[in-house]
């Protein structure tokens, strides 16, 4: 080869060694720059398209009646979303999906024309049906996507409805054990990773966070005695054209409540949509205190019992039926009783009888002796919104207090309060705690410890003279059980409304049964009664009798009478009822308008249009809040770029149906 | 030199060549091209007998190629079948995964259907059209009657009703 021609074979073979050296650097920069420099973006690229993230789903707790039945369950069910941007020809989507799903194709296509027009997706419909959930998955539609959810389920509609609570929407709980218990029930929702292939067909998964699923909780309730409580208790509300009505059965010696029921009652599976429909969820038993009337004087003989030398058979003088107070005149109804035994002011309910009886107590004992009862506290039973009742301190006692006190008027009490006190009695003299939780994750809740406030001996003489109200006073014709023994005390109370105490009855029973090793304590409540017929005995009294019966026999509890037929007697006489006084005078102020924080409220009931809060989508990314107001279905107009600075409505206020959140965003 | 055109035409050249004198004197005709003259002939040859002398190691060769790619298939084979196993399997654990979880869905769901369906309400009202009635104190029901059982079959006297 001549020099010329190796001259310019080297110059040609260094012209591709540079090329083949700029190629081999080129590469091998992509490579670090693929391998090293975004190698995590990569990483996050790749995992986004060969993983999908799967929250596993953790369902809340059952709620359990003490024989181990559903009353509250939660059932998993699917929500339907799609992203309209995602779909080529959105009027033939709507037209597919809403005969699917019983929707108007016409407002399905508008609302998917509005979410595509806000680059956002939308929740075509939440919690659908196992048929229409079966029809979409058989469409295959590659468009759509399934969210799973939970949803509670109460199957026995009303039955302890006031206990058990209800939930909105993410399955809070708003009311009851639901609400008290939430953190219990509620479970901690875990997370999984799962490789798809090119299909989005899982090939592997493997869980990151375990689901935590919420512990059940077994109640001391009784579903077969609720319902049966239930039913009597509406009946005779309806029967009376009363307003409302409250039952409660108490077990005197564990304090587990066996059936707690209100009238009018709800559907847990329904939220209120109104006013009135909220009311009907306020416990009454619980969170509704009211002037307790006469059956308030088991308090005060029980007190003299104990802190003065009355006896049962102890004279008291009732005055013919007038007693003149300071500025206050009591008339006894129905013409009063002269000097009579103390047993008989409780089988009779006299009024002057108890103001004497409170008289020889005296203000502080008493009122120390009420507060041993646990009136004006709240009784710990783990309810919600539970009431504390009303006492007024003693310094607040008008001259006229301990009068009016000893006949139940100016105090406030709930009935859970009263059938507390009756079980003192029932039980030997100690003041126990209402509960309804039994079980919590299957492990007993222990009960409170009982604190002693009567001697035994008191308690022994108190359920004699309450046997004497049902044989020959005011209950005598109404209170007959099947083969039991049975003391209580009848009251009515006149419903203090608008500045002065109006006809209509606050009619009371409580008792317990058998006489003299009481199984179970009941106290029976109808608000707004009328009339003569509206009185304690005939107003509360039947109810109290059914329910007893039923509850004596459904636990078999040991008869002490001889059984015999029960004739069927007819309603206790109007002029058997004396309870009720007729007193002169300015009534003042009335207790129960003493605090009205001692009442429900009812904006603490929310509407099924409060489905929700508010989120809180400050300092998010415009990306973050738009994600989050996608899973939750909501409407956000983000106004500006950037981070999200400000919102209206504000976080955390309640969120209604149709709703759009203003989001302003700044760099 | 022989072309494709003299070898089609080749009778007609031969016939051509007997009058070269002709042409000779045709002093108008182009002159012949080299190897103008010069003719192919196909002829046969019978190798049918001719014999290949046996190469041993040709054989061994072939064996041993074939051996290398067969062990090279199982080596394959084996590295990949596990991972193709593998991911067979997971497709269908994660199948198993969602029909379990299905039937779990499907047995709350029985569950809620039994709990409504022996609701209180539901048996209350199951026993109102059958009739049926709460037992009174002192009534007796025998599960199975007979004829002996017939008069306490029915109310006592102190529960009648």
């Amino acid at each position: 080869m001549n020099p010329g021609a190796r001259l310019e074979a080297i110059r040609r073979l260094t012209w591709l060694g540079a090329a083949l050296l700029v190629w081999g650097v080129a590469i091998l920069g992509e490579l670090i720059s693929l391998q090293i420099v975004h190698h995590d973006d990569y990483v996050k690229k790749a995992r986004k398209q060969q993983e999908a993230s799967i929250e596993l789903t953790a369902p809340r707790g059952t709620i359990f009646d003490r024989d181990n039945r559903p009353l509250a369950m939660s059932e998993p069910v699917e929500s339907v979303l799609l992203n309209p941007r995602k779909i080529a020809d959105q009027r033939m989507a709507a037209d597919l999906l809403a005969p699917m799903l019983s929707l108007d194709p016409d407002q399905l296509y508008a609302d998917m024309l509005e979410a595509a027009e806000h680059h956002r997706g939308m929740v075509v419909k939440r919690s659908i049906s196992p048929d229409e959930s079966e029809s979409l998955h058989g469409a295959h539609l590659t468009w759509i996507r399934f969210e799973q959810e939970s949803r509670r389920t109460y199957p026995n509609s009303n039955v302890a409805a006031h206990v058990i609570g209800s939930v909105y929407k993410g399955e809070h709980g708003a009311e009851g054990i639901e609400k008290s218990d939430d953190d219990i029930l509620r479970g901690v929702p875990g997370k999984a990773h799962e490789l798809v292939d090119v299909q989005r067909h899982g090939i592997d998964s493997w869980v990151q966070t375990p689901p935590v699923p919420g512990k059940s909780i077994r109640l001391s309730i009784d579903q077969r005695l609720q319902f049966i409580t239930e039913r009597d208790l509406a009946a005779q509300v309806q029967a009376k054209h009363a307003r409302t009505g409250s039952a409660i059965i108490m077990n005197p010696y564990t304090g587990e409540i066996l059936a707690f029921a209100n009238y009018p009652t709800f559907d847990p599976n329904k939220p209120p949509s109104n006013d009135e429909e909220r009311r009907a969820h306020f416990n009454l038993g619980a969170q509704v205190p009211f002037e307790p009337g006469s059956i308030f004087k088991v308090l005060t003989l029980s007190a003299a019992l104990e802190t003065t030398t009355l006896r049962p058979n102890s004279l008291i003088n009732c005055h013919n039926g007038i007693l003149k107070l300071p500025g206050r005149v009591i008339h006894e109804a129905h013409g009063g009783f002269g000097v009579i035994p103390m047993a008989d002011v409780l089988a009779h309910s006299s009024n002057i009888g108890a103001i004497e009886i409170g008289a020889q107590i005296g203000r502080e004992k008493f009122y120390q002796y009420l507060s041993n009862f646990g009136f004006g506290q709240r009784t710990g039973s783990g309810l919600p919104a539970e009431s504390p009742g009303i006492l007024r301190p003693l310094n607040k006692w008008r001259t006229t207090s301990l009068a009016s006190v000893s006949m139940g008027q100016e105090v406030g009490a709930t009935s859970l309060q009263l059938i507390r006190a009756c079980a003192v009695i029932a039980n030997g003299g100690l003041l126990i705690t209402p509960r309804v939780v039994l079980e919590v994750g299957g492990q007993p809740v222990p009960a409170p410890p009982a604190k002693r406030v009567l001697r035994p001996e008191t308690t022994v003489l108190m359920r004699q003279m309450m046997e004497g109200v049902v044989l020959r006073g005011t209950g005598r014709n109404v209170i007959k059980l099947h083969g039991w023994s049975a003391g209580g005390k009848t009251g009515t109370a006149q419903i203090f409304e608008h500045g002065h105490y109006t006809h209509l009855y606050n009619a009371s029973f409580m008792g317990f049964a058998p006489l003299n090793n009481p199984a179970l304590v009941a106290i029976v409540t109808v608000n707004g009664t009328e009339g003569n017929a509206g009185m304690g005995a005939s107003a509360a009294g039947p109810v109290w009798t059914d329910i007893m019966n039923e509850a004596l026999r459904l636990y078999d509890v040991p008869k002490d009478l001889p059984e015999k037929d029960v004739p069927q007697t007819a309603p206790a006489k109007p002029e058997d009822d004396v309870e009720v006084a007729e007193i002169e005078g300015d009534p003042g102020s009335n207790v129960l308008e003493d605090d009205p924080s001692v009442m429900p409220k009812i904006e603490d009931i929310p509407l099924a249009a409060d489905a929700g809060v508010v989120p809180d989508f400050r300092g998010k990314s415009m990306r973050a809040v738009v994600k989050l107001a996608y899973a939750q279905g909501l409407t956000v107009a983000p106004l500006g770029s950037g981070v999200a600075r400000n919102q209206s409505p504000a976080p955390g206020t309640p969120l209604h149906s149709g709703g759009t959140i203003r989001v302003l965003f700044t760099p | 030199m022989a072309t494709v055109a003299t070898y089609f035409r080749r009778s007609e050249f031969m016939a051509a060549e007997s009058t070269v004198e002709q042409i000779e004197t045709d002093q108008y005709r182009m002159r012949n091209l080299p190897g103008d003259n010069i003719y192919l002939f196909s002829k046969r040859i019978d190798n049918s007998r001719l014999v290949r002398e046996a190469d041993p190691g040709t054989r061994t060769d072939c064996w041993s190629a074939i051996a290398t790619v067969t062990l090279l298939a199982i080596m394959l084979g084996t590295a990949a079948t596990p991972r193709i196993g593998g991911i067979l399997s997971g497709i269908q654990a994660e199948k198993l995964k969602t029909d379990q979880q299905e039937l779990l869905t499907r047995r709350r769901m029985l569950e809620i259907q039994e709990a409504r369906i022996l609701s209180q309400s539901n048996l209350d009202q199951f026993a109102a059209k059958r009739n049926l009635v709460t037992p009174v104190p002192g009534q007796e029901q025998h599960l199975q009657p007979h004829d002996s059982a017939l008069a306490m079959n029915v109310s006592s006297p102190a529960g009648a009703q």
